[in-house]
């Protein structure tokens, strides 16, 4: 009956708190009262009390209550008195009836007297009078037929317990079928305020039965670990629990708390109890604990630092005979071991053949030691052991008779003297004795030896880890310019200029016969490479020369140069041969309509912003010397580049806004603006050498656009202040920025969008840079009048990095006005280098 | 030879060290027995080459004039005396042997004069004694007579003007030095002809016919670099900076017909319309393309002709040209590629190449008689002699120049000795045997101050102190460039 018990035990429960005298029926108020006398009486022996005190009248019942819980321990005795006299009859009613299922009638009055016991006790223990529990009765319609149960018969019970538990319980009664019975005994049922008709339970205060070294004590300070004196200035210590403030206790004067301690015997044994602000006087309890503190021992009186061993598993009868374990004894303790069968036989085997001799006498030491040699001392290896810094050994001038060279002169001993100590070099004089018996005693022998021991003594025992890096192996591994020959070296050819007159740029033919200068007199230069011979000179008139270009295209001999307003583009007819003229004439002259058209708008077409471009052709005396267009622009162009198969040609001017970069086209004189808004004042422009994009370089970007889908590809940052010139590699994925502010930038493009090296190595701003077209070979040409030459290994593989060697500095050019050099170019197929300078010289260098 | 007497070896009281010295020479006339002689170290090339004199018997008394020598120990020639030289090579060491060669001395060259021309000057020619022969980029052709003793007139015999005003670049007595009636010469042009000049005779005064331009040789597509004609006077040979060598065979009696039509070829101011008609007219309907001023050279100009053969194998401007001086059928040719090629007139094949670097661009080319070694002044400032006979050897020896050398000519007879003029106005003459340096160095530089403005000519073309040209006949040389001038030095060299 495993139900039953529980209730039984839960109803213990809560009647252990009720102890055992009420076991009276609480019927009337005065009964329990006396109960509860009896009970304060027989403080000392609650239970036994109970017990025997109350009634021997439910003897039978007890020896059901055994029958029915045979395995009930010894509280027994509390335990029966629970069971009323009331009850009984129900019980013996249950016996009775065992007929019937037994079961379910059980368990129904099981739980039926459960709650019944449990109000009652409930009641009792929490001082709940008949009338709460009378009128709870009342509330329940089922249970309370009438308001005193000993009246009532057997049968009556009996009925009124089976209508009892086959009525649904009232719901509006709280919520009493769900609340445990433990909770049920410490509620009272109080009519609800809020819920028409409704209850609530509510709960005495609780009073915790603590000990008395807990913080149950009156009015216990809430306020924590704080310092006291932020209460000085108010009225109160502190709150108690329930947040009330604990007021400060009245306080005498100093002379008040001087005479209680005088009259006060137990003065001395009263603390300061800072929290309540009031003096406590100590209990034995506490003197003792702070006597045992005094001492140093343990606190706790109770505490035996002697107390005998408790032998729990050892000693006398108490052995262990049975296993922890029901694991059969392992196999390994008594089958002989193999693998050390093994091992035995390995050593008995290296025994028989002679590896190992048994008993073999230890190596025998030496019998005479040298005493004072370290040699059979093992040195101790360990990492950090570090000897300690061993004195220089004595020199010749120490020698007690040193040769006399090693003698201080009188004028050196008197500097030496006059020397501050630490000055000195040596801190002694040599001295000469003729025998070493006459040296006197040395005076400085303790003060020698207590520095001695305080350098040991104050030398940091740290092992620096020096970096031994030599540097020479910092410097990157770089070919020797020699082996990367040939590369211009000296100045071979000059190509003089008459007057004064700076030669602003210059250009060599593709095929590597002519160059052409341009310079600020307004006249173009056509010079015999090999000889510097001018042979053929065109005189524009109309300002300096900004550019000139050769076309790169080789079947034909096409010059373009730039004068403020105008593009100019030429032929050498006279020099070439007659088909390259030819061509080079018809390439030119078939967008002229007619020989009557002379003037002509771009290509008919409305571009926008290109009205005032005008292809213009010369007059017959200038074609005959072969200036063949010139192209109207605003602006002064600056720059021109060649598309690679030399019927495109970009330019840019400088203060013509938006039409500043222009590409021209030779066959159809035609003339475009591919930017509508410029990102800027564009510099220098270039077009690709393989695919069609042009790279447009403003003061600080390079941008590359792709011409066929008109869209910006890329932008790269160069990092430099200012760009003057630009060239891109003949490989295409290269390029090299020189800048005014003397840096030179070389952008791998696959690599990054910054430069991949920035070199700086020009004292002053640099003006131009070129690549060779077919050689690995650049060169840079700077204000400062110089021009360096570099090899530059672009490598197929996309993980190598272009290896950038400088070779040579080529200096020649005069500085002018603070101008150097001021275009360069490489001659086709040759590793030769022509460079114009503001001092009016053309320079052929050669390798 | 232990019996040559040592003059000074044993008369000298304190002991100056002996050194032991092999001398020898490679002329074969100079020999002396080979020993080794013990030579005071104090010596020097006075004292050697009165050694030499004195075995050879070089002396009044053999009725021999005694020759002076100089001496060369590892390719310098000897300047201090022999201590010296021991002191600053071997450190010392005066025990080793010391191989001395000697040669001939060749007297310092000795300045006989200066012509002064207009403008530069792009070709020299001795060959025909008696006479200078010069072109200029004045475009003329200029003889001018040569007087060992006095110093030449700046008057010109005869001036011919080429029909064009780019300049010439190089010419070249054709007839050969024996004829003396209807001289031809002939010079290349920056205008892509080759002229050929015919000149009755050279005879002063005798001008009756006017010397005129007999034929004008068509061809090449680009400047010409250099014209030589044959020994025999027959043929031209021509380099261009296309990289062709044309060959030309002159007839032999005056033709009456030009060989090729008239090309719009000259572009040059000045040339009428008139001719562009009469060009229409010759050519028969060819398409005038638009622009060029197209006219043709023939009121100036000599009978066209056409090449005889075209030398195709140059990558670049063919530098300079020589007849091979032993072999009548072969040319020899460097060009700017780097290679000396050489080619059989007869057929226009290719014999021999020659390939060096292709930044050591070939500016001119000579050859030793004696030997056949060409010589090749280059770009890269160096001259190079190259050993044609074996077919493995490539240069055989380099001379270091301080600039590039337009212009170089070996002696006539010596298979030594070579004159250089360079880009910096520097004549050199170098003995191969010593080729660390010159044996002697003229520079034509201005000698009045270099600071001065620079001299412009009267068509505003800026004179330096650049060479050219350059000739050597073994007793005259003459040298001239862009300072427009020729100077004449009397060298004999060997």
């Amino acid at each position: 009956m495993a139900s039953r018990n529980a209730t039984a035990s839960s109803s213990r429960v809560a009647s252990r708190a009720a102890a055992g005298p009420s076991r009276v029926p609480p019927s009337t108020k005065t009964k329990k009262r006396a109960v509860e006398e009896i009970s304060v009486e027989d403080d000392e022996d609650e239970f036994g009390a109970a017990g025997s005190g109350i009634d021997m009248s439910d003897d039978d019942e007890e020896e059901e209550q055994v029958e029915g819980e045979g395995g009930e321990d010894d509280q027994e005795e509390e335990e029966f008195p629970e069971f009323d006299s009331e009850l009984e009859d129900g019980e013996e009613d249950l016996v009775a009836g065992e007929g019937e299922d037994a079961s379910d009638g059980d368990d129904e009055s099981d739980s039926a007297y459960g709650e019944e016991e449990d109000d009652e006790e409930s009641g009792s223990e929490s001082g709940y009078n008949s009338s709460d529990i009378e009128a709870m009765y009342d509330s329940s319609p089922a249970t309370s037929p009438s308001s005193s149960h000993k009246e009532l018969s057997t049968d009556e019970k009996l009925s009124k317990m089976i209508a009892k538990h086959s009525v649904k319980p009232d719901e509006t009664l709280g919520s009493d079928a769900k609340i445990s019975g433990a909770k049920e005994g410490v509620g009272r049922l109080v009519p609800s305020k809020l819920v028409e008709g409704g209850y609530k339970r509510e709960y005495e205060e609780y009073e915790a039965g603590y000990g008395s070294e807990s913080s149950t004590e009156d009015n216990p300070n809430t306020v924590g670990n704080i310092p006291m004196e932020w209460y000085d200035d108010l009225p109160h210590i502190g709150y108690d629990v329930n947040g009330r403030k604990i007021f400060r206790p009245a306080q005498g004067d100093e002379l008040d708390k001087f005479l209680a301690n005088v009259e006060d015997p137990n003065a001395w044994m009263s603390a300061e109890d800072k929290l309540m602000q009031q003096s406590v006087q100590l209990t034995d309890k506490e003197l003792d604990i702070i006597r045992r503190l005094e001492r140093a021992e343990n606190p706790d009186a109770d505490y035996d630092p002697y107390q005998p061993t408790i032998e729990w598993f050892t000693g006398e009868g108490k052995e262990r005979v049975m296993p922890l374990s029901a694991a059969p004894e392992p196999k390994r303790r008594f089958v002989p071991s193999k693998w050390e069968h093994k091992k035995v036989m390995k050593i008995v085997k290296a025994i028989r053949e002679g590896r190992i001799i048994p008993n073999k006498p230890s190596a025998a030491k030496p019998t005479v030691y040298a005493i004072w040699s370290d040699a059979d001392q093992a040195n101790a290896p360990h990492a950090m052991y570090m000897p300690a810094p061993q004195l220089p050994p004595p020199k010749t001038a120490e020698s007690y008779n040193p040769p006399e060279e090693y003698l201080p002169t009188e004028q050196e001993k008197e500097e030496w003297e006059n020397m501050d100590k630490e000055d000195r070099k040596t801190d002694f004089l040599p001295q000469k004795y003729d025998a070493l018996r006459l040296v006197p005693g040395y005076k400085n022998l303790v003060q020698e030896k207590f520095e001695r021991c305080l350098d040991l003594y104050l030398a940091p025992r740290t092992r620096k880890v020096k970096l031994n890096i030599d540097p020479e192996s910092l410097i990157p591994k770089l070919p020797a310019p020699k082996e990367l020959k040939p590369f211009p070296i000296a100045c071979s050819v000059q190509y003089r200029h008459p007057g004064d007159t700076r030669v602003r740029a210059t250009s060599v033919s593709p095929d590597a016969t002519f160059v052409a200068s341009g310079s600020e007199d307004g006249v173009v230069r056509l010079w015999d490479l090999g000889n510097g011979r001018e042979v053929w000179r065109w005189d524009l008139k109309s300002g300096p020369i900004q550019y000139v270009e050769w076309s790169p295209y080789k079947d034909e001999a096409l010059l373009v140069a730039l004068v403020e307003g105008k593009v100019v583009v030429m032929s050498p007819l006279a020099l070439v041969a007659p088909t390259v003229a030819a061509a080079t004439l018809t390439h030119v002259n078939t967008a002229f309509a007619s020989s009557a058209a002379t003037t002509k708008m771009g290509a008919g077409k409305e571009v926008k912003g290109t009205e005032a471009i005008k292809w213009v052709r010369p007059s017959e005396k200038e074609r005959e010397r072969g200036v063949l267009v010139y192209v109207e622009v605003p602006g002064t162009p600056k720059q021109v580049a060649w598309h690679r198969k030399g019927d495109y040609f970009a330019t840019v001017a400088a203060d013509a806004s938006n039409k500043s970069v222009l590409i021209h086209q030779l066959s159809k004189h035609a003339t475009q603006s591919p930017f509508r808004k410029l990102p800027g004042a564009v510099q220098r422009v270039a077009f690709h050498p393989t695919k069609p994009h042009f790279f447009a370089a403003t003061q600080r970007y390079i941008r590359l656009y792709d011409l066929a889908g008109q869209t910006l590809l890329r932008t790269l940052q160069s990092g430099v202040k200012w760009i003057s010139s630009m060239d891109v590699h003949p490989g295409g994925d290269n390029l090299i920025v020189g800048s005014y502010d003397k840096k030179l930038a070389w952008f791998d493009m696959d690599l990054s969008a910054k430069p991949y090296k920035t070199l700086r190595y020009h004292t002053r701003a640099l003006r131009s840079v070129v690549y060779h077209p077919t050689l690995p070979l650049f060169a840079s040409a700077s204000d400062d009048g110089t021009i360096h030459i570099f090899h530059c290994t672009v490598y197929t593989d996309l993980m190598q990095n272009p290896l950038i060697v400088p070779l040579k500095i080529l200096r020649g050019h005069r500085i002018t006005d603070g101008i150097g050099v001021l275009d360069l170019r490489w001659v086709a197929g040759k590793p030769w280098l022509v460079s114009s300078g503001a001092d009016g010289e053309v320079r052929l260098w050669c390798s | 030879m232990s019996d040559v007497p040592m003059p000074q070896a044993s008369g000298s009281n304190s002991t100056p060290a002996q050194l032991p010295i092999n001398l020898f020479t490679r002329s074969q006339s100079d020999a002396i027995p080979s020993s080794t002689y013990f030579i005071p170290s104090g010596w020097r090339r006075f004292q050697l080459s009165e050694l030499i004199n004195k075995v050879l018997q070089n002396n009044a008394e053999h009725g021999k004039k005694p020759v002076p020598f100089e001496f060369l120990i590892n390719g310098e020639v000897l300047r201090g005396s022999l201590e010296n030289w021991v002191k600053k090579n071997r450190g010392g060491d005066e025990e080793s042997q010391i191989d001395v060669e000697y040669v001939r001395s060749t007297m310092p060259p000795e300045e006989a004069g200066r012509v002064e021309v207009e403008d530069w000057v792009s070709g020299l020619s001795l060959e025909r004694n008696g006479y200078i022969l010069l072109s200029s980029y004045l475009s003329h052709l200029q003889i001018l007579p040569k007087s060992t003793t006095s110093p030449a007139s700046s008057s010109a015999l005869f001036t011919l003007p080429l029909p064009t005003s780019l300049g010439a670049t190089s010419c070249t007595w054709v007839s050969p030095p024996s004829s003396t009636q209807d001289i031809l010469l002939a010079a290349g042009g920056v205008d892509r002809l080759v002229h050929v000049f015919n000149i009755p005779s050279l005879s002063a005064g005798a001008t009756e016919p006017p010397p005129r331009e007999l034929y004008t040789l068509h061809g090449h597509t680009a400047p010409i670099s250099s014209v030589i004609a044959s020994s025999t006077g027959k043929e031209i040979v021509s380099g261009s900076w296309d990289g062709n060598v044309n060959f030309y065979i002159l007839p032999t009696t005056e033709p009456t017909e030009h060989q090729l039509p008239a090309e719009p070829l000259s572009y040059l101011p000045g040339q009428g319309n008139k001719k562009r008609r009469k060009m229409e007219k010759e050519a028969g309907g060819r398409d005038p393309v638009e622009g060029l001023t197209d006219g043709d050279s023939t009121g100036e100009g000599g009978w066209r002709r056409a090449p005889d053969g075209v030398m195709r194998g140059h990558q670049g401007r063919v530098g300079g040209l020589v007849w091979d001086k032993l072999d009548e059928g072969r040319v020899w040719s460097t060009g700017w590629d780097g290679s000396v090629r050489g080619w059989d007139v007869d057929n226009g094949a290719a014999a021999v190449l020659r390939q060096g670097p292709t930044d050591k661009s070939g500016l001119c080319i000579d050859q030793f008689r004696a030997n056949g070694t060409l010589a090749t002044g280059n770009m890269d400032r160096t001259i190079c002699l190259w050993d044609t006979r074996q077919a493995t050897s490539l240069i055989s020896l380099t001379l270091p120049t301080s600039s590039p050398v337009p212009s170089l000519k070996c002696h006539p007879t010596s298979s030594f000795t070579l004159a250089s003029a360079t880009y910096s106005g520097v004549v050199q003459i170098w003995d191969v045997r010593s080729p660390k340096h010159a044996l002697f160095s003229i520079s034509n530089a201005n000698k009045a101050g270099s600071g001065e403005k620079r001299k412009v000519t009267k068509n505003g073309k800026v004179l330096g102190e650049r060479l050219l040209a350059l000739d050597w006949d073994g007793e005259t040389l003459v040298a001239g460039g862009e300072d427009g001038e020729v100077g004449i030095w009397r060298a004999t060299g060997a």
